[in-house]
């Protein structure tokens, strides 16, 4: 055996190897200290998280940002001079953004394992909560949210409208800044109402009254993107909304035994969501429209109206027809029941990681991006719609940032299923609601099959 | 063992021995990795995954979607199989031997294979699209009004569609390699069975077949691995945000959404591997079956 090292070196190098694959996850990435406060040092706010050159750190600092844009998409360019005027005013602050585009969490699970620290984080709030604010990875904001905001009155905290902070928050903390909202709306072209002398409705009744007339002028009514189980969530989402509550979809979705699926005004939401398709108020073949081709066909009158999130005006604003006004109105009331400034909402925004190595400057530099005057462009030419408190109107979306100022409550897409039971809505809830809303199932089919799938999903997912 | 012989072994170590050790490094050390992080629950962010043994591989016989997309991956192995083979078969009848128009043929279906998979996925929802399609437009031209009113993308028929496009874009690869071997064939067979007065069917199923059947079977086992594996090209076809339509979801496509889910935020990285691992004992059965299947004693030529 003495004449055959070699062997036994690959041997030993292949036994190496193979233990090093077995490793327990996580092994290699230090365990955490804290579950919340900033490290690197920082126990909160201190003098250099001023946005004042003044009192801002000499150190230089580079605070490492990543984004869940893409940096070919338009209103970056804004983002960037927000980033070059901020470190005008800060010179030794260097802001460095990833875009890493919306794979942004499939992106950063490899980058945390191996020990990268990001300071910013921008990102679907949704996703954050499903990945990363459950597993405690985002810090508590709530001693930055006390200082005096940028460039208004009060503090930080006061910047934002009722409840956005909240929403996707850790339950006891402030974990996410929404600085981009979009809100569910009913989108219309004010040149199709005025022809028809129609006006934005204030219950379903009304809504339903509109489509008649429409369909008696052979004007579909709404314009859907079938193939898009997400967007056709929309019905159900705000029917169960305004007919139950904002967590009418997870109290149904988490109840194990089916049983809360079987209520009376499950049924009711699921008859007038079919009751749709069975009117002719889609176009045809909507079903297997594919986005964004029936936006393109409503925004060039093929359909009257499009129930969406807000984000749709900036998704048209190079495909719109000369005169074409947007205008909208939030989900009408359904038989008294449910209010119209109860708004569900998509949130876009920062959270700080919590091990963020630069916690100060990057809270500081948020504090910068989400005051007044450097948010502005952002309103004004690109049309955001915002969490934030403001007397800027959003390019074509004034009527969307006038609901959200009006909001007495928001809730989340599929009253926040997308964050609590994801799998569930993807598996289950959206593939019957397909059916559903194209005609497939009756309304009692839909609601005696989620009901059983519920228990069947459960009794395999416990 | 021979001092000869254990000297042409010493030889024979160092050159088998760098290509051994990537093969581990890059192969067979993540498989294993693989395969420990399916025996956790975790979402892939922080560092609390929790052991929970085969736990995920028991929720697999449960899960709904799970079979759905094995039926999906199925439907494309056999139904898209056949249209492959079949479309293989015709050319091979149709064009015998080394006879005239076989560059052409070759030139032609093959050019699939030359653009980019996800161009030919954009290309064919423009072909099926409900309003303005190549497909509804010609039916109208035709007349045919019935038809040009289809919806292809429907829940209905887009898990057809889509196999009536991958069986285009992938006949011609399968049908360039069986040409490929049928070009080895000694043309006088070709000839002999042209003066005896042969049919190309009888030609093709008498000469042909039997003498490139060990590449059919070749091409049967790539097949399943492409159809087992189909992820990108159903995925573009099937949708335009990252969220196709679950009526053609694959293993692939769901193992993705499991993992990573761009749109609905799953994060069960754990389970998703644990599919993975399936997927993979699966292709490799099947493999091991259709070999053994497929098996026939070699014909000298």
């Amino acid at each position: 055996m003495a004449d055959r090292p070699l062997p036994r070196g690959i041997a030993l190098a292949v036994i190496v190897l193979l233990a090093a694959a077995c490793t327990p996850i996580g092994a290699a990435t230090p365990t955490p200290t804290s579950s919340t406060a900033p490290a690197a040092g920082s126990s909160g706010p201190s003098a250099a998280g001023s946005a004042s050159p003044s009192t801002a750190s000499t150190t230089p600092v580079t605070i490492e940002w990543y984004s869940a844009l893409n940096e070919n998409e338009p209103y970056v360019a804004a983002y960037k001079k927000i980033i070059d005027d901020y470190h005008a005013l800060h010179p030794n602050v260097t802001i460095k953004v990833t875009w890493m585009g919306r794979q942004l969490s499939t992106k950063l699970r490899p980058l945390l394992q191996s020990g990268t620290k990001p300071d910013i984080i921008e990102d679907d709030l949704q996703v954050m909560y499903a990945g990363l604010r459950k597993d405690g990875l985002v810090a508590d904001l709530s001693s930055y949210l006390a200082q005096p905001a940028l460039g208004g009155t009060g503090s930080w905290k006061d910047s934002w409208s009722s409840g956005s902070l909240e929403l996707l928050s850790t339950p006891g903390q402030l974990t996410t800044l929404p600085f981009w909202v979009n809100a569910t709306q009913v989108f219309y072209d004010q040149r199709v109402f005025d022809t028809n002398g129609l006006s934005a409705p204030a219950t379903w009744d009304d809504l339903m009254a509109i489509c008649a007339k429409l369909k008696a002028k052979a004007l579909p009514c709404f314009g859907q993107e079938g193939g898009f189980a997400d967007y056709n969530m929309f019905w159900l989402s705000e029917l169960t909304d305004r007919l139950i509550g904002p967590d009418a979809l997870v109290k149904a979705a988490t109840d194990k035994t089916g049983q809360v699926w079987l209520q009376p005004d499950y049924l009711n939401a699921a008859t007038k969501e079919a009751s749709l398709v069975a009117n002719g108020d889609f176009p045809k073949g909507f079903e297997g429209s594919q986005y964004p081709a029936a936006q393109i066909a409503w925004v060039n009158g093929k359909s009257a109206m499009y129930l969406l999130s807000d984000w749709l005006p900036s998704e048209l604003v190079d495909k719109t027809p000369a005169g074409f006004t947007f205008r909208s109105f939030p989900f009408p009331t359904v038989d008294g029941k449910g209010s119209t400034t109860d708004i569900e909402m998509f949130q876009w925004g920062f959270s700080l990681y919590r091990d963020a190595p630069h916690a100060d400057a990057a809270a500081d530099f948020m504090r910068y991006f989400t005051s007044p005057d450097a948010f502005k462009p952002l309103q004004t030419d690109y049309g955001f719609v915002s969490g934030l408190k403001t007397t800027t109107t959003p390019k074509d979306n004034a009527d969307s940032q006038s609901n959200i100022a009006a909001a007495t409550a928001v809730h989340g897409y599929a009253g926040g299923l997308v964050a609590q039971a994801p799998d569930y809505l993807q598996s289950v809830l959206e593939p019957l609601n397909d059916k559903l809303l194209f005609g497939k199932l009756s309304a009692q089919d839909f609601i005696t099959q989620v009901s059983q799938k519920t228990i069947d999903y459960w009794k395999s997912h416990s | 063992m021979t001092s000869r012989a254990r000297a042409k072994r010493r030889i024979v170590i160092p050159f088998v021995a760098p290509a051994l050790i990537v093969y581990v490094v890059v192969l067979i050390v993540p498989a294993l990795q693989a395969f420990n992080l399916s025996l956790f629950d975790w979402s892939g962010f922080g560092t609390n995954a929790r052991f929970i043994g085969l736990d995920n591989f028991r929720a697999i016989p449960g899960d709904e979607v799970y079979r759905l997309a094995l039926i999906n991956n199925v439907l494309l192995v056999l139904v898209g199989g056949a249209g492959v083979f079949g479309f293989a078969f015709l050319a091979l009848t149709v064009f015998p031997g080394r006879g005239r128009g076989r560059g052409f043929v070759r030139a032609v279906v093959f050019l699939p294979q030359v653009v980019p998979l996800i161009a030919l996925s954009v290309l064919w929802t423009f072909i099926y699209n409900y309003d303005f399609g190549l497909l509804n437009g010609l039916f109208r031209v035709l007349g045919l009004e019935s038809l040009a009113s289809t919806v292809w993308m429907g829940p209905d028929l887009i898990e057809w569609a889509v196999i009536v496009a991958l069986v285009w874009t992938y006949a011609g690869f399968y049908t360039i390699l069986l040409m490929a071997a049928a070009d080895r064939l000694p043309p006088d067979l070709f000839e002999a069975a042209a003066v005896e007065g042969a049919s190309r069917l009888q030609v093709f199923r008498k000469i042909t077949l039997p003498l490139i059947w060990n590449v059919l079977a070749i091409g049967v086992v790539l097949w399943i691995v492409d159809a087992m594996n189909q992820f990108d090209f159903v995925f573009a076809v099937g949708s335009t945000t990252g969220q196709p339509r679950q009526e053609i979801w694959t293993l692939p496509i769901y193992i993705f959404q499991q993992a990573f889910g761009e749109r609905i935020p799953v994060f069960r990285l754990g389970y998703a591997t644990a599919m993975a691992v399936s997927l993979v004992a699966l292709i490799v059965v099947l493999i091991v079956v259709v070999r053994r299947v497929l098996r026939r004693p070699v014909v000298e030529y």
